[in-house]
């Protein structure tokens, strides 16, 4: 069905090209499908996105390989779509490989690029490439895909063009997630967390339910297991990005749990202890084993009633303890 | 049976030479197949004795756990919740320590990423086997103390092996060589008991 609607929208191109506002009446077209589309006849617009376009020797050895530059032998593009979203445009031999992924998947694309050479690129819409030259391979895709016209064939070609550009610069892939990983994980934290002074104000149990609960709704959300999966697994490679998301993601999070753990106990109302270790545990309790099954792969997430639950749960032990379980075997035996 | 016992063996060999490499590693390690060939091991070798790689880290955590929930295991009726919990955390707390098993948590987090179906079975033979093995000693320990009750043993177990994980891949990630002696590990120990059977809140407070 997209492919006609898309089919169709070609044919009326060159009819469309009228201005905004305008709706575009095609043939055949049910009324209600009928649209408004801009002055490059797209029914929405978008602003040129910036791509990370990587070039890069293969992963396994290919016949034609011997003909290409060392580390340029082939040629894909990532875009970052929402903080944790990315679009992978990879034409292969036998497809084009348009996805979406986490960055934990995507970081993996991008290893790749580091070790080629890795563009920032924005795309030219609606672009003045065209076809007629033909033969369509990855370096003539990516240059269509960025809305260049291509005069090459080889993606070593491609990157000397688009480097020669004025705007396009060079990604270093360290610095450039570093500085991704801290401000995605410092905006997903804060919001999450909130005001914690007005927390201040309740009773201690109330006061954990609710921190427990907005911290338990970011650990468990799909975009913070994403970020922890790639904190843990490239942790080796990318150490400084993973640093800023545990800066930035559990440690403000424990500091916020400390917080309230001092001022309880300056009111008396909880024992002394070391209070990082035990704002720390507040955090690995409300994590437990259902996030190792989470971000393993074998337990679905939980719904809002059972972190609800959880985190109940988990107060109720933190404050009071499990009630009963240790030190009264000995009085119990005496009363049998 | 000589046969038997050669594939023993060369099991235990394997798996020797590997986690001596894991245990270098630690959090460095985020692949079996470089692991494997670091400690000078054949690939076919492994897969002739193992059947996989992925086979090979599924032996290797089941190895590591069954000496962890020994303790979980032995109903002597002198021994205490308390004390029970604390030998077993101890135990834990060692492996986690000392032992190549965040290398293999590691590994299987970045397999997992990829797809391929091995964080099941091994969070099945892993933490999954220890909650369970937990909850099955609460329980027996409720029935035993007829008194003890425990409103939700699962989740009392879920909750201390939390604690005794406290902030693992956060301290690996960072320092890939922290070591910290044996002391310190038991002193965690005991706090992570006494959390879970005392709480946070001051008494008379409560």
């Amino acid at each position: 069905m997209m492919a006609l609607v898309r089919k169709m929208l070609m044919r009326a191109r060159p009819a469309s090209r009228r201005g905004l506002d305008e709706k575009s009446h095609l043939a055949g077209f049910p009324n209600e499908l009928a649209m408004e589309v801009d002055h490059d006849g797209s029914p929405v617009s978008k602003r040129p996105s910036e791509w990370l376009v990587c070039f890069v020797p293969g992963l396994k050895k290919q016949w034609w390989h011997r003909f290409t530059h060392p580390k340029h032998k082939h040629v894909f593009a990532l875009k970052m779509v929402e903080d944790d979203q990315w679009v992978l445009f990879e034409p292969w031999w036998t497809r084009i490989m348009v996805t979406t992924l986490g960055i934990d998947e995507a970081v993996k694309f991008l290893r790749w690029g580091a070790v080629g050479s890795i563009l920032r690129v924005t795309e030219r819409i609606p672009g003045n490439g065209n076809q007629w030259r033909g033969w369509s391979n990855c370096s003539v895709l990516t240059s269509l895909m960025l809305g260049r016209s291509y005069w090459t064939w080889t993606p070593h070609g491609l990157y000397e063009r688009l480097a020669a550009e004025d705007g396009v610069a060079p990604v270093e892939l360290d610095s450039f997630l570093k500085e991704k990983l801290s401000s995605m994980t410092r905006r997903i934290t804060e919001e999450a967390l909130g005001d914690i002074t007005t927390l201040k104000h309740l009773s201690p149990e109330a006061a954990f339910v609710e921190l427990g609960r907005r911290i338990s709704q970011m650990i468990f959300s799909s975009k913070y297991l994403s970020l922890y999966r790639f904190a843990i697994s490239e942790a080796p490679r990318f150490p400084d990005a993973a640093k800023a998301f545990f800066d930035q993601g559990p440690r403000l999070a424990a500091s916020s749990v400390r917080v309230l753990i001092s001022h309880f106990f300056a009111r008396e109302q909880f024992q002394d202890c070391d209070q990082e270790r035990s704002a720390r545990a507040f955090l690995s309790m409300l994590r437990g084993n259902r996030h190792l099954g989470i971000v393993m792969g074998c337990t679905s997430d939980p719904d809002e009633s059972d972190l609800e639950l959880r985190t109940k749960s988990v107060v109720d032990i933190f404050l009071r303890g499990a009630e009963n379980l240790c030190g009264c075997e000995a009085e119990i035996r005496e009363c049998c | 049976m000589r046969t038997s016992v050669a594939m023993n063996g060369s099991r235990n060999l394997i798996i020797e030479k590997v986690a001596a490499i894991l245990c270098e590693e630690r959090a460095k390690a985020t692949n079996i197949e470089s692991v494997v060939a670091k400690a000078g091991v054949d690939r076919d070798e492994v897969n002739a004795t193992f059947g996989s790689m992925q086979a090979l880290i599924l032996e290797m955590v089941s190895d590591l756990f069954e000496s962890v929930i020994e303790p979980l295991e032995d109903h002597a009726a002198d021994r205490t919740v308390r004390d029970v919990l604390i030998e077993f955390g101890n135990r834990l707390a060692k492996s986690y320590s000392v032992s190549h098993l965040i290398a293999l948590y590691r590994i299987v987090l970045t397999e997992a990423t990829r797809h391929s179906g091995i964080g099941r079975e091994f969070f099945d033979r892993g933490p999954g086997k220890l909650g369970m093995c937990l909850t099955e000693y609460l329980e027996f320990a409720a029935r035993q103390f007829n008194q003890l009750q425990i409103s939700n043993p699962r989740i009392v177990a879920d909750n201390f092996l939390s604690l005794l994980g406290d902030n693992l891949e956060l301290s690996d990630a960072m320092t890939a060589s922290r070591t910290s002696s044996a002391k310190d590990h038991s002193v965690a120990v005991v706090e992570a008991v006494e959390l879970l059977c005392r709480g946070i809140v001051a008494k008379g407070k409560r």
